[in-house]
C-alpha cells in the first residue's frame, strides 16, 4: 500500500515537472508576439477604454440625477426631517457622480490627445497635458469637499462652486483643447501632403513618358494650388484660435475657427486621388 | 456396520464409500490451493513491482529527456521564427541584383504604400472630435 502510494506520488510530481516546464517555455515564445502587436492597439484601445468609462459614468449620472430630482420634489412638498436627510443624500451623490463624470470626461479628452500627431504641430502637447492634470486636480479637490458635506445646507455652495469652475474655467478649456486636436491633425496631414507631393513629383519625373508631360505639369500646377489653400485656410483657422477664451465659454469663436479648418481640410481632400494619378501614368 | 467380504458390497455402497475417499482426499486438498493461491499471488505482485521499478529507475533520466526536448522545442521555434525576416531580406536582395525592372516595380509599390497611407489619414480627418463635446450638467442646486 505504501510502495503504491510512493508509485502515485512519484507520478503525480512527473506531471508537476512537465506543466512547469511546458509554461516557462511557453511564456517566453509567446510574449514578443503578444508585445510586438501591443503598441499598434494600445492608442485606440485606450480611446475605447476611456469611452466605454465615461459612458458608464454618464448612465451614472443620469440615474442619480433622477432620484436627486425626486428626492427634492418629496422635501419640497413634505418639509419633514427623513425627506430633508433623503434630499442631502441624493444630492450628494448626484454632485459626487457629477464630479466622476468630469474626470472620467477629462480622461477621454486626454486620450484623444494622445492619439494626435503633434510631431508637425504648432502647438505644444505638453501645455495640454498640464491644462488637463490641473482641472482634474480642481474636479478632485470639489470631490473632496462634497464628501465632507453633512447636511443640506453645505451641498448648495459647494454645487454652486462646482457650477463656476465648470463655467469659468473646466468647460471653455476643454473646447479649446478640442479645437486645438483637430487644427493639430490638420497640420500633420498637411505635412505628410507636402512631402508626399515633392517626393512623388522627383519619382514621377524622373519616370514619365514624354506624351505625358503634359500631364504631369498640371498635376504638378495642382498640387501646388492645394498647398497655397490650405495653407491660407490654416494661417486663418490659427488666427481665429488666438480669438477663442480660455476664461469663459465662447461658441461663436470655437465654432468659427472649426469652420476655418474644415476648409483646410476640404482641400486637402482634393489630393486624395491625385497622387493615385500620377503612379498610374508611369 | 462395516462388510468384511468386499464382494458382498453392493454397488451403492462401493459409491459410498468412493465418494466418502473422496471427500477425504478433498479435505486434505484445500489445504493446498490456499497455499498456492498464496503464493501466486505473492509472485505476480512482485512481478508488478518489479515492472514499475523497471519504469521508475530510470525516472530522473526520462524527466530530464523531457525537459531538454521541451528547451530543443522552444530553441527551433526561436530559430524559425528570426530565420523568415532574413529569409524575406534574402529574397528582396536576390530581385534587386537580377532585374533593374523589379526594382523599379518595388519602388512604385512602396510608393503607391506610401500614397494609402496618406490617403488613410486623409479620411481620418474626419474625426471623432464630435463625440468629445463637453457633457451637458445641471447643477442649480435649490431647494426653495
Amino acid at each position: 500500500m505504501s510502495l503504491q502510494l510512493l508509485i502515485a506520488n512519484r507520478k503525480s510530481l512527473i506531471v508537476k515537472i512537465i506543466a512547469i516546464s511546458l509554461v516557462l517555455v511557453a511564456f517566453p515564445t509567446i510574449s514578443p508576439l503578444i508585445t510586438s502587436h501591443f503598441s499598434l492597439l494600445k492608442a485606440q484601445t485606450t480611446i475605447d477604454a476611456a469611452k466605454e468609462n465615461y459612458s458608464i459614468q454618464l448612465t451614472r449620472y443620469n440615474d442619480t440625477k433622477e432620484s436627486y430630482i425626486t428626492a427634492k420634489s418629496n422635501y419640497i412638498a413634505f418639509k419633514s426631517a427623513t425627506s430633508k436627510s433623503e434630499a442631502f443624500l441624493k444630492t450628494k451623490d448626484y454632485l459626487i457622480s457629477v464630479d466622476e463624470l468630469l474626470l472620467t470626461y477629462i480622461e477621454l479628452v486626454r486620450s484623444f490627445g494622445n492619439s494626435t500627431k503633434w510631431q508637425s504641430s504648432s502647438f505644444n502637447k505638453e501645455n495640454i497635458d498640464n491644462i488637463l492634470d490641473q482641472e482634474s486636480s480642481i474636479i478632485k479637490d470639489l470631490k473632496n469637499k462634497v464628501n465632507q458635506t453633512t447636511t443640506l445646507e453645505e451641498s448648495i455652495p459647494v454645487s454652486r462652486e462646482l457650477k463656476n469652475q465648470l463655467g469659468n474655467s473646466t468647460s471653455p478649456k476643454i473646447n479649446k483643447i478640442i479645437v486645438t486636436f483637430d487644427i493639430a491633425q490638420t497640420e500633420s496631414t498637411f505635412a505628410k501632403f507636402n512631402q508626399l507631393s515633392v517626393y512623388l513629383n522627383e519619382f514621377v519625373k524622373s519616370r514619365i513618358k514624354p506624351q505625358n508631360q503634359a500631364i504631369l505639369a498640371n498635376w504638378q500646377s495642382e498640387t501646388v494650388d492645394i498647398q497655397e489653400k490650405t495653407q491660407k485656410n490654416l494661417d486663418l483657422a490659427k488666427e481665429s484660435y488666438q480669438k477663442i477664451r480660455d476664461d469663459r465659454n465662447n461658441q461663436f469663436q470655437i465654432q468659427q475657427t472649426s469652420k476655418i479648418n474644415t476648409l483646410a481640410k476640404d482641400e486637402l481632400k482634393r489630393s486624395k486621388n491625385l497622387f493615385e494619378e500620377m503612379l498610374k501614368i508611369i | 456396520m462395516k462388510n468384511e467380504n468386499p464382494e458382498n458390497i453392493s454397488p451403492m455402497e462401493k459409491q459410498i464409500l468412493a465418494e466418502e475417499l473422496t471427500a477425504g482426499m478433498e479435505s486434505e486438498k484445500p489445504q493446498k490451493p490456499k497455499q498456492i493461491f498464496k503464493f501466486n499471488f505473492v509472485s505476480f505482485h512482485q512481478v508488478l513491482v518489479s515492472k514499475f521499478k523497471k519504469i521508475i529507475r530510470p525516472k530522473p533520466i526520462a524527466i530530464s529527456l523531457i525537459i531538454l526536448a521541451i528547451v530543443l522545442v522552444f530553441l527551433a521555434i526561436v530559430l524559425i521564427s528570426k530565420d523568415k525576416p532574413q529569409q524575406e531580406d534574402l529574397a528582396t536582395i536576390k530581385v534587386t541584383i537580377s532585374s533593374p525592372q523589379a526594382v523599379i516595380d518595388q519602388e512604385i509599390e512602396n510608393t503607391k504604400k506610401e500614397v494609402s497611407v496618406f490617403n488613410d489619414e486623409l479620411e481620418s480627418l474626419d474625426s471623432e472630435l464630435n463625440s468629445i463635446k463637453f457633457p451637458q450638467i445641471d447643477l442649480d442646486i435649490n431647494f426653495d
